[in-house]
């Protein structure tokens, strides 16, 4: 058997003199060597002569297939082995293709590649292509050899570099398709040997370290272009690949494939953030299917060669199922990225603390030995076994949140998610009176978790409120890890960060927000940690990392500003404060648009993202963002605020205040005291706001109302947890240390009060939990009424309630009445003035035309429920045109208008803008989701190395 | 405090240096501002509720009063309306009879029109300048006084003193004044406490209909009874038609006036005739505990007790009677005097009297300012009696009819003025600026008979609306 080995050289003059001793080395040597230059200028002809000799060196300016062809013209050698001028062969690489071209009888043979330089790395063992034309190796990213792949296989096709191929199939086939001058010939060659009979095999005991100069984009060829564009090059080459050797069968249906598939792979790289190489696959796809004369040739050549019945090659194919997979591999990359993002912070703290130490870190330190079985593993395991009792309480503190619920400051939910969807979309909304009033920010996050819950809004309240707690604790804890780790500048202690995440996950339960329906408080509390979380890296120093916390933490903010007005104007606030230390600490830094940027992104995303509604506020009531989410509620006092309590039903206000005390204590630990006064500095700020807030009165179109305070409250709960797990790391290791004096019995005293705030707040819940919640359907609404309301807006009821000493009050219930997401609606809805007039006649000196004219504004019934004012009801009794009819109850009073109703009482046109801005809203959540998407490491784009 | 290793170095650095004073402050300023501004925040916890406000007055344009029907025969009915001389309107009267027309009464303000209609009850309305202080009454004939008021719907009345069985039996009469039907409960009460088993709950009455109830048929009893008439639909009015046999086999006939809610209130019972030949007081306790009710008589100079009238007890739930005749006999004889009633708890009162062979029923009053009143029967001696309830006040009465006169008059507390009626004064009209009861008593050889003077309604209220929040 004759060999000779045919190094193909293109400005390689960095990896030749390797190269070169490489083929010297070789235990089996090649008959001849023979080089082929193509062109390049580096001086790799030079280094090559002075190895080989000059007869050795062939210069043929050209591609890499057209030096093939070229140089096989002076080749006689039974075999060819090609080798680049990048790729390495290991000493034994030539002799163990041979023994195996003996063995197997194949006619090419391809050797395991290698990563060089890290040469431990594996890249290929064998090639084959899926059909979506990505080219598949069978390996993950970055593996090792390890011998895992050690088995000398039929494959579609090998990697060129270190190919051995029988000369006469070489020349057969036409050597490579100059089509694919330097991408993917590899496989269009193995494809169609494959369909002419050949047999190709990959011989993994022959290594060849491959540099991959040119997929790298290392190496610049005029080829490719003035612009790297290898990515654009690669999937070109693979189109083309694919449509040219595909079977004539599957050709209409692969090219279809290649359309959506391309579709798809745009979405996903600019999901990935990558713009160039979304581009690069419309550009490659253009480029391929605009030159179809290129393919007819191309599938007339092959045909030449294979004669009318090719081999099946679907066996050496990609399975079907594949691309699916990477699919979602490439999803649950992107997921797991983005969960682990946040950590890095505290971290790269810890690596970088125990790499001063001199301490390997072990992830798994408390995991027992992987083959112990799983239950043994979790029953072993107290943090397991906490874990889910936690969450077994959990569920049972919710049980009355699984089924539809209202209540307290919450409204039913509407029957489908349609009619949020509708709210949302539309500008004009049937309900009230009628009006253009802007949707509240949170139906669209709302809306969305109902849809994905096969549009159930019920299960959307039900999952808001049973997660609340468990996603509160856990975010806690995510939050308190960083600040411990952070601002105590230590190891953080489990058990410390434990009890702060069970302290404020008891916030949103114990301040009796769940139990009063204050959806907005539970929401925002739910969310605050996660926030906080997400703002930690603001400081991070890698700008590229401000910028992606920035992003996160804005959205993060859309989404509790959607619930909790509030928040929006509190982080303004801080952010506010925040620049203006740094400007009066380094007025240099704050000009620096990446120190800035970052921190005005949030505030500039809420309003962005909440577009229509914010939009539509500033056009009827700005004031109204100082509402809470829902009906309104009452405030809660100063003490009330501080023990994060909101009046009945709550738990205990003792139990609240016992925060304080260790909070305050906190403030005198030298070693963290700088956080522990940020962390005062923001409850002082809330107070201060609450204070003011207090004071204000908000008048809305549909009356008067007191701001909310929720949020703050939250607020100051989540600050006065963070001041006492922050001090109290390695307060007890200093206790120890010490002989006893009056400092370990006021420890405990402290650390028994804050022991009892988790405990009493959450037992209350858990154990005794009053609430507001019921099940929706006992309102003052008759049944038959509301089935009658439910068939049009024109078949409203009118609700009086009050009596004559204090006035009364009306309000029109119409479809299945107001449900979530409407109040906000109404409340910036003024009023029906000639209906108020003429409820106003009703009730005082009715005639039949005032009935008349109600009816008009689309009455039907009119309902006093329970107590009834006996001077109303008899004034009404004794009106023509009305009917008494049947209430809900005994003491319910009702009665029908005799006129009919008249349709169409309450439409009208909403503003021109609001479609248009509903779209760019979509679209901006969209982008912001892609923006604070964590960046996806891939081999050409290695992931930049913080220092 | 140990000293700070590590990455807390820092930390401790900058405490020690520049920042010691800033960051002391800040530390001990933080909770400090805290506090403060938590002190110092509006005392919240309810949301601005949603508030209408007071209601407003305004003149009455439209009422309905429903006079009681006839005793035996169709008596007529005498109506009034005490709205300003010169007011314009129209006062008409229909029967509760299917298919009746309405007939208007030709009358003006402060002139008193009669009408002899069926033997049914009459719906009487005024419109307009004469809806303000509707009245009217209807009157017995002279061989057998009585009187019965009209009055206006209402939503709860109460009557004391009926009967329902062999020698004393009551007919109740509710009307509904409006065009669509009205419900209403009547609650009977013994002294064997409230009648469960009586078929008199949802009682409809059809718009513009009348209907008569016999007590004797829904719940016979010897007992004296005591009816709370209650409206559940619509609106309604009650009278009580009461027929009393007397030992000697007569049956004397009267209307039975509605009487004060149950109430722990000063209650008085006014205008006792100088002689009677039975008087029996009937109370009624609704309440869960008992009643300690004390007796007064309120004469022209003075309020005593008389030894002869104890303490009664009257248990939760029960009515209790007593037998007054013997007891007020010489308390009474030479004085127009009322009964003073007080109660430790709320209770309904009512007095009985057999005068001249003549059944008159006497309600119990609390105290109202303002201006009452009410018709005068044509025939006997009638006086009009006044009791301030609290302090001395200047009344003034007012006569239609006759001369016209107007009687000034001080009525010290804790006594009652009794002014005789001028002769062909067919209506009076009492004023005054303090708390009092009044009533119109009739004496004749023939018997007596009592009108108790309602307060006024010359004005309606008007509620103020507004839209709830949403």
């Amino acid at each position: 058997m004759t060999v000779t080995a045919l190094l193909v050289s293109h400005d390689g003059a960095r990896w030749l003199p390797a190269v070169l001793a490489g083929l010297a080395d070789q235990q089996r040597r090649p008959e001849r060597v023979l080089a082929v230059d193509t062109g390049g200028n580096d001086g790799s002809a030079d280094l090559i002569r002075e190895a080989l000799g000059p007869d050795s060196v062939i210069s043929h300016p050209g591609s890499f297939p057209d030096a093939v062809r070229h140089a096989l013209r002076s080749i006689d050698s039974e075999w060819v082995w090609l080798v680049h001028d990048d790729a390495n062969p290991d000493p034994g690489a030539l002799a163990a293709l041979l023994e195996a071209a003996e063995e197997s009888g194949a006619d090419i043979l391809g050797p395991k590649l290698r990563e060089w330089p890290s040469l431990r790395r594996l890249l290929e063992a064998g090639l084959t292509i899926s059909a979506t034309g990505r080219r598949e190796t069978g390996l993950e990213l970055g593996e090792y050899d390890q011998g895992q792949h050690d088995t000398i296989r039929e494959v579609l096709a090998v990697n060129t570099a270190g190919m051995l191929v029988r000369r006469e199939v070489l020349e057969e086939l036409g050597g490579f398709d100059s089509q694919l001058p330097l991408f993917g010939n590899d496989i269009d060659f193995g494809w169609r040997a494959a369909r002419a009979g050949y047999k190709t095999v990959i011989v993994p005991g022959a290594i060849v370290f491959h540099a991959e100069a040119a997929h790298r984009g290392l190496r610049r060829t005029r080829l490719l272009g003035r612009r790297l564009r290898t990515h654009r090059a690669e999937r070109e080459a693979a189109l083309f690949t694919l449509l040219a050797n595909v079977s004539s069968r599957g050709l209409v249906w692969q090219a279809i494939r290649l359309v959506f598939g391309t579709g798809l792979r745009f979405l996903g790289y600019l999901l990935a953030r990558s713009p160039g190489h979304a581009g690069d696959e419309v550009a490659a796809l253009f480029n391929v299917f605009t030159r179809p004369g290129r393919i007819i040739s191309a599938r007339r050549s092959r045909r030449a060669i294979h004669g009318g019945s090719p081999e099946d090659v679907r066996r050496l194919l990609a399975p079907w199922w594949l691309p699916y997979r990477h699919g979602l591999d490439f999803v649950s990359d992107l997921a797991t990225a983005a969960a682990n993002q946040g950590r890095d912070a505290a971290a790269r703290r810890r690596y970088a603390r125990a790499e001063d130490a001199g301490i390997p870190i072990d992830e798994d330190e408390e995991d027992l030995s992987p083959d112990s079985g799983l239950l043994a593993r979790f029953l072993t395991s107290p943090v397991a076994l906490g874990l889910t009792a936690f969450a077994l309480l959990c569920l049972w503190g919710a049980r009355e949140a699984f089924g539809s619920i209202t209540g307290g400051a919450l409204s039913p939910a509407p029957e489908t998610d349609n009619h949020w969807w509708t709210l949302l979309v539309e500008g004009w909304h049937e309900i009230g009176p009628g009006t253009d009033a802007p949707a509240p920010g949170y139906l669209l996050p709302l809306a969305s978790l109902a849809s994905l819950l096969n549009g159930s809004p019920t299960a959307a309240v039900s999952v808001m409120f049973v997660l609340a707690v468990p996603l509160a604790a856990w975010g806690a804890w995510r939050f308190l890890l960083v600040a411990a780790e952070l601002g105590a500048a230590q190891e953080h202690t489990r058990v410390l960060v434990g009890w702060g995440a069970l302290a404020y996950a008891a916030v949103p339960v114990a301040s009796g927000a769940w139990g009063q329906g204050r959806f907005g408080i539970v929401v925002a509390a739910t969310l605050l940690p996660w926030l906080a979380h997400a703002a930690i890296a603001l400081g991070d120093p890698s700008a590229e990392r401000r910028w992606r916390a920035a992003w996160r933490t804005g959205l993060l903010l859309t989404l509790i500003t959607a619930f909790a007005p509030t928040a929006w104007l509190v982080v303004v606030l801080v952010i506010a404060a925040l620049l203006a230390t740094i400007a009066r600490m380094a007025p240099d830094m704050v000009r620096d648009r990446a120190v800035w940027g970052p921190l005005a992104v949030p505030i500039a995303v809420p309003p962005l993202l909440l577009l229509p509604a914010a939009v539509g506020v500033l056009g009827h009531d700005v004031s109204t963002i100082l509402l809470e989410a829902g009906r309104l509620s009452p405030t809660p006092s100063g003490l009330e605020l501080l023990a994060g309590r909101l009046g009945d039903p709550s738990a205990p206000l003792w139990a609240g205040l016992l925060l304080v005390p260790p909070a305050l204590i906190a403030l005198a630990r030298n070693r963290t005291r700088i956080v522990v006064t940020a962390c005062w500095l923001v409850v002082a700020l809330a107070a201060l706001l609450a204070t003011l807030l207090s004071h204000v009165t908000v008048e809305l179109p549909a009356g008067e109302a007191r701001p909310g305070l929720g949020f703050l409250l939250v607020i100051i709960q989540g600050a006065l947890v963070t001041a006492i797990v922050t001090a109290g790391h390695g307060v007890v290791a200093e206790l120890r240390s010490e002989s006893l004096n009056w400092r370990q019995p006021l420890a405990g005293v402290v650390a028994l009060c804050a022991v009892l705030v988790p405990v009493v707040g959450l037992g209350w819940w858990f154990a005794i939990g009053d609430d507001l919640l019921t099940e929706p359907g006992d309102n003052d609404v008759p049944a038959y009424m509301a089935q009658a309301a439910e068939l049009g807006p024109e078949h409203g009821v009118l609700l009086l309630r009050g009596n004559v000493d204090d006035g009364l009050t009306w309000s029109v219930y119409r479809d299945d009445g107001i449900t979530l997401g409407e109040e906000e609606i109404l409340a910036l809805t003024m009023p029906d003035e000639k209906l108020d007039e003429k409820v106003a006649e009703l009730v005082s000196r009715p005639t039949p035309e005032v009935v008349e004219a109600i009816a008009g504004e689309g009455v039907q019934y009119i309902v006093m429920p329970d107590p009834v004012e006996a001077q109303v009801a008899a004034t009404l009794d004794a009106v023509a045109g009305l009917t008494q009819a049947s209430g809900s109850e005994r003491t319910t009073r009702a009665w029908q208008i005799d006129e009919p109703p008249t349709r169409g009482v309450v439409s009208g046109d909403g503003p021109w803008w609001h479609l248009p801005f509903f779209v760019l809203q979509v679209i901006a959540f969209l982008a912001v989701l892609v923006l604070c998407g964590p960046a996806r490491p891939t081999f050409d784009e290695p992931e930049e190395d913080e220092s | 405090m140990s000293q700070p290793s590590g990455a807390g170095r820092r930390v401790a650095q900058i405490g020690k240096s520049r920042g010691l004073s800033l960051g002391l402050i800040l530390a001990v300023g933080a909770p400090v501002v805290t506090a403060l501004a938590l002190a110092v925040q509006a005392p919240a916890h309810e949301q601005n509720p949603v508030v209408a406000g007071p209601p407003e007055t305004a003149p009455l344009t439209s009422a309905a009063v429903v006079c009681p029907g006839p005793l035996l025969k169709a008596e007529s009915v005498s109506v009034f309306s005490a709205a300003e001389s010169g007011a314009e309107g129209e006062i008409s009267v229909v029967s509760t009879e299917r298919r009746a027309q309405p007939s208007l009464i030709p009358v003006e303000a402060e002139e008193v029109g009669v009408t002899d209609t069926p033997s049914s009850p009459v719906i009487v309305r005024g419109t307009d300048g004469l809806a303000p202080g509707l009245n009217g009454a209807r009157f017995g004939r002279a061989s057998a006084p009585a009187a019965g008021e009209c009055v206006a719907p209402s939503g709860e009345r109460w009557f004391v003193g009926l009967g329902a069985g062999g020698f004393h039996q009551s007919r109740i009469e509710l009307v509904n004044p409006d065009s669509g039907p009205a419900v209403a409960d009547v609650t009977l009460f013994s002294t064997d406490g409230q009648l469960d088993q009586v078929q008199s709950r949802g009682l409809t009455i059809r718009g513009g209909g009348s209907t008569q109830l016999d007590l004797a048929r829904i719940a016979p009893n010897r007992d004296d009874l005591a009816v709370r008439v209650s409206v559940t639909r619509g609106r309604v009015t009650a009278t009580f038609l009461d027929a009393y046999t007397l030992g000697a086999g007569a049956t004397s006939r009267d209307w039975v006036p509605t009487t004060t809610s149950p109430t722990d209130q000063l209650q008085i019972i006014p205008g006792l005739a100088r002689s009677a030949d039975e008087r029996t007081l009937v109370l009624f306790n609704p309440g869960i505990d008992v009643a300690r009710v004390t007796l007064q008589v309120v004469g022209k100079r003075s309020t005593f007790q008389p030894s002869s009238l104890q303490e009664i007890l009257v248990p939760a739930g029960r009515v209790e009677i007593r037998d007054l005749t013997e007891g007020l006999v010489r308390a009474v004889a030479k004085d127009d005097a009322s009964l003073v009633v007080s109660s430790t708890a709320p209770i309904a009162a009512g007095l009985r009297e057999v005068v001249n062979g003549d059944l008159v029923h006497h309600p119990a009053m609390t105290g109202a300012t303002g201006a009452a009143a009410g018709l005068i029967p044509t025939v006997g001696d009638s006086v009009v009696v006044v009791a301030p309830t609290e302090v001395t006040g200047n009344f003034t009465l007012e006569f239609i009819g006759g001369d016209g006169d107007v009687v000034p008059a001080a009525v010290q507390a804790r006594t009652a003025g009794a002014f005789k009626v001028p002769k062909g004064a067919t209506a009076v009209i009492v004023r005054a600026e303090v708390p009092y009861v009044a009533a119109v008593r009739t004496v004749s050889p023939d018997g007596a008979a009592l009108l108790p003077l309602r307060p006024l309604v010359l004005e309606t209220l008007l509620p103020a609306v507004v839209p709830a929040w949403p």
